[in-house]
């Protein structure tokens, strides 16, 4: 028998077919597109006042976590695994938001333990790891050839970053083009309290300053990361639980004192080096190193039990 | 009736063969920004990618800190075209762009002091065509 297919079930089948590929098309322009004007590209000329987008999905750049186990190495503090969340809470994180939050926590963690060479424990995380990006559906970022990549490399802590940063990047630009930019949002803001939580810690049990400034200097990128997360506040209560104790938290780093003073870069233009000379300061008391790292702690603790 | 699913899924066909083909540009563009971010560098995780469009200028904001050494490398899919990125301090002085040097798509910045920054990223061609922009960011361990 015959199938009947009159106009409207054309039209009708034709949309249901290009839904996806409108969807899809949208995710990868942004919607900051439909903003913009039609006027006639002028050459360039650096000033501010021309119209300006941001970079879709993508307003927490630095600081990368690896930096802060580079920091911490570098200033010759012992490594301490009290401080990373342990491999065995794995099991507890069974939703997606949990999930993408503790991918972020244990990157963070693999690159400390990487950076200190620890071989065994690096093993430990890089599995939990895989599993956790086989539950989130990130095996086109994470897949066979990264694993064993890593593995071949365990022992070049360079080239595991290296790596690790890489396939971290190709998973934000998967997560955007499939939709999903709120499991790569939850990934840098577990990744970003990880790191100022190894950073509070150290910093209050060594009273080193070049930790405590540097947990100073996140103002900037903890406002980044609100504003990243902020259009997921009504996505569930546990989004907007998250977000209202990052807001919380900017609040306390409004009371730490900074100053700022320009002085002119210099260029080395053979090799292509800028010479930042430009100087700031961060004046942080011990009562604001005391809440920020409770605050901090309240946050990490929410994510990972 | 033939002709109207004819026309459908010619439609169709073609919107998948665009679709995939903005996917190809991206990993194109993907590619050609990789080639400036040599290994000694540690992406910061993240590409920041944007769709320009005429009289558009891209901007974020970044904090670089004190004692290192960043790469940024700014990039385009578009043909005979340059991407001029500019970075200025929270109080709007220029720090740097790459526009009075060819826009070279790639320079160092060391950083003695931490210092926010604002990346503002432009593309320049004569008869402008609406394309991508793509971002790399990294430090110097």
């Amino acid at each position: 028998m015959p199938i009947k297919i009159n106009t409207r079930g054309t039209i009708f089948l034709l949309l249901i077919l290009l839904l996806p590929i409108a969807f899809t098309n949208s995710s990868c322009s942004g919607q900051q597109d439909k903003k913009a004007p039609s006027a006639v590209h002028q050459p360039y000329k650096p000033d501010t006042s021309s119209f300006l987008i941001k970079f879709e999905s993508s307003l927490f750049p630095l600081p990368s976590p690896y930096q802060v186990a580079h920091l911490v190495k570098n200033l010759g503090i012992p490594f301490n695994d009290n401080i990373l969340n342990k491999p065995e809470n794995l099991k507890l994180y069974t939703t997606s938001f949990k999930q993408a939050l503790n991918l972020g926590i244990y990157g963070t963690d693999l690159s400390y333990i990487n950076i200190y060479e620890r071989t065994p424990q690096s093993i430990s995380y890089l599995n939990t790891i895989k599993k956790l990006t086989q539950e989130l559906g990130l095996t086109p970022a994470f897949n066979q050839n990264f694993f064993e990549g890593i593995e071949r490399n365990i022992n070049s802590k360079d080239s595991l970053l290296a790596m690790l940063s890489r396939s971290y990047r190709e998973a934000d630009s998967y997560l955007r083009e499939s939709d999903r930019t709120e499991i790569g949002a939850m990934m840098l803001a577990g990744g970003w309290i990880e790191s100022v939580h190894i950073l509070s810690r150290l910093a209050k049990s060594t009273s080193n300053r070049e930790l405590i400034n540097r947990l100073g200097e996140q103002k900037h990128p903890l406002d980044n990361l609100i504003e990243v997360l902020t259009p997921l506040y009504y996505k569930s209560a546990e989004y907007a639980q998250l977000i209202d104790m990052f807001i919380d938290l900017a609040y306390e780093f409004d009371g730490i004192i900074y100053s700022y003073s320009y002085k002119e870069p210099k260029v080395d233009e053979d090799n292509k080096i800028i010479y930042i000379n430009s100087q700031s300061r961060v004046i942080i008391s011990e009562y604001h190193l005391d809440i920020i790292s409770n605050k901090i702690e309240n946050i990490r603790n929410f994510m990972i039990e | 009736m033939r002709r109207t699913l004819t026309i459908a899924f010619g439609t169709l066909a073609l919107l998948i063969m665009l679709s995939s083909s903005t996917s190809a540009q991206l990993n194109q563009l993907q590619h050609i920004c990789s080639l400036y971010f040599s290994p000694e560098y540690i992406a910061d995780g993240q590409e920041y990618l944007a769709q320009l469009k005429p009289d558009q200028k891209v901007e974020f904001r970044t904090t670089f800190f004190g004692d290192n050494t960043y790469r940024i490398v700014a990039c385009t899919n578009l043909k005979r075209s340059d991407v001029i990125f500019s970075v200025f301090d929270t109080e709007k002085n220029l720090l740097f762009t790459n526009a009075n040097y060819n826009n070279s798509p790639y320079w160092d910045f060391r950083f003695t002091s931490t210092v926010t920054c604002i990346i503002q990223v432009d593309v320049q061609n004569q008869k402008f065509t609406p394309g991508y922009v793509m971002l790399l960011i990294g430090y110097k361990p």
